[in-house]
């Protein structure tokens, strides 16, 4: 997952400049929030592996077995 | 400015994107509800697969050039426009992610039993990005020289598990099924559904005014290979067996022999099933990145491709403990979910444009 985030980074990098050249600053928000939430997200899967299921809450969240 | 598709390319798209959640669902599912009819069940989806054809012509020929987020502010206002696509763009997230999931576990469990599913999910996200990054021309092209292909594949494989097939399996279906048909008919309607995607392409697609006329074609023709994956499925191995078996058509095709000399035809099967799955996945996240486009107003989506493939993969395993929870959660909560964003969301749109005199 490491290696993903890495990958997304460097690639990321060059259409975050691209962005800034065109001063697309609303374009680098929205990366900025998706990217910060995604890493996030990678992060507490990573400390909580298997612990969380959204399919599991959803269903208890509309009673079904 | 991206290249426009010709609509035959967006239902041929539409065809392929299906065969994957037939295979996977409706077979099962039809089974259960329907026993030995459920071949039949297909036939259920017609009626509202081509009133989801007429939805779409109007606002297709009220708004030629727009796309369904340009419908939605026009006929239900932009905050509550914009509502509505938040929605939609969650539904497609969530599907990503459930689709994602499904095809990372069957290759695990068929051919690659040793390799993580982070490498699985990895090659198809790098694949997603390259696509997107060609855009939707190029991968439209590849659908289109893909179907016949894939049409004759199917159809060989449907030739040859005819000998196996066991016609006491098929029948007998009586008045008295109709309910249980109607029933199993949930999924095929569901799969169908899926149309409402080319609702979000509308502003890419060229010759619209023969929505009519394609969308028909292409509704019937899920049909008639919905009719023959489920009827292949229960002929081969029985009503009992594909009611229990997540995957009846690979355990159907897994028969499959020719003079007692060739066999494993499975891997056809698997080749098919990725290509659909590739085209589902990138299907679900272009519409999410377009709606993201919309609400945000960004000039570009082309720059959330990656955050969001990022996204996509802690997403794609936290959405369910294991495969058996997969499955209840696409029975019992997609499905359903699915049902409201494919025909009544879509249906409320053209009912309010007909009472503000806009539709």
């Amino acid at each position: 997952m490491m290696f993903w985030i890495a990958l997304v980074g460097i690639v990321g990098f060059i259409d975050i400049k691209a962005a800034v050249r065109h001063k697309n600053y609303k374009e680098i928000a929205a990366f900025l929030v998706l990217a910060i939430g995604a890493v996030l997200l990678v992060l507490y899967v990573q400390q909580h592996p298997a612990q969380i299921s959204l399919a599991q809450i959803t269903m208890q969240l509309f009673h079904i077995r | 400015m991206e290249k426009k598709i010709s609509l035959r390319e967006a239902v041929t798209l539409y065809l392929l994107v299906t065969v994957s959640p037939t295979i996977m669902a409706s077979t099962n599912y039809a089974a259960q509800q329907a026993n030995q009819a459920a071949w039949l069940t297909p036939l259920v989806a017609v009626l509202p697969g081509l009133f989801l054809v007429w939805m779409m012509n109007r606002l297709f020929q009220k708004y030629p050039s727009s796309s369904f987020d340009e419908m939605l502010y026009d006929i239900c206002g932009v905050a509550v426009g914009k509502v509505i696509l938040v929605l939609y763009g969650i539904w497609f997230l969530v599907l990503s992610a459930v689709y994602l999931r499904f095809y990372a576990e069957r290759i695990q469990s068929s051919l690659l039993t040793e390799t993580g599913i982070d490498v699985l999910l990895i090659i198809m996200f790098v694949l997603i990005w390259f696509s997107l990054r060609k855009g939707l021309k190029t991968v439209s092209g590849f659908a289109d020289l893909t179907l016949p292909v894939i049409l004759f594949l199917l159809a060989l494989l449907v030739l040859f598990a005819l000998p196996k097939i066991r016609i006491q399996e098929l029948y007998p279906v009586t008045y008295l099924d109709a309910v249980p048909i109607l029933k199993g008919g949930l999924a095929p309607i569901s799969v169908t559904g899926y149309l409402i995607c080319l609702l979000f392409l509308g502003n890419k697609i060229k010759n619209k005014s023969q929505m009519k006329k394609q969308g028909t074609i292409g509704i019937l023709l899920l049909a008639g290979i919905s009719i023959l994956i489920i009827g292949i499925s229960i002929g081969t191995c029985g009503v009992s067996v594909t009611k229990r078996s997540p995957i009846p058509f690979f355990l159907a095709v897994k028969q499959i022999q020719i003079l007692g000399i060739l066999e494993r035809f499975e891997p056809i099967l698997i080749g098919v099933w990725i290509i659909s799955d590739f085209l589902l996945i990138f299907l679900f996240i272009y519409c999410f990145l377009d709606i993201s486009k919309s609400v945000c107003n960004l000039q570009s989506s082309r720059i959330l491709v990656l955050p969001l493939l990022l996204l996509l993969l802690p997403l794609t395993k936290i959405i369910a403990s294991s495969r058996f929870e997969l499955e209840l959660f696409i029975k019992n909560v997609v499905g359903a979910v699915g049902m409201v964003f494919k025909y009544i969301i879509p249906a409320g749109v053209i009912l309010l444009g007909k009472m503000r005199k806009k539709c």
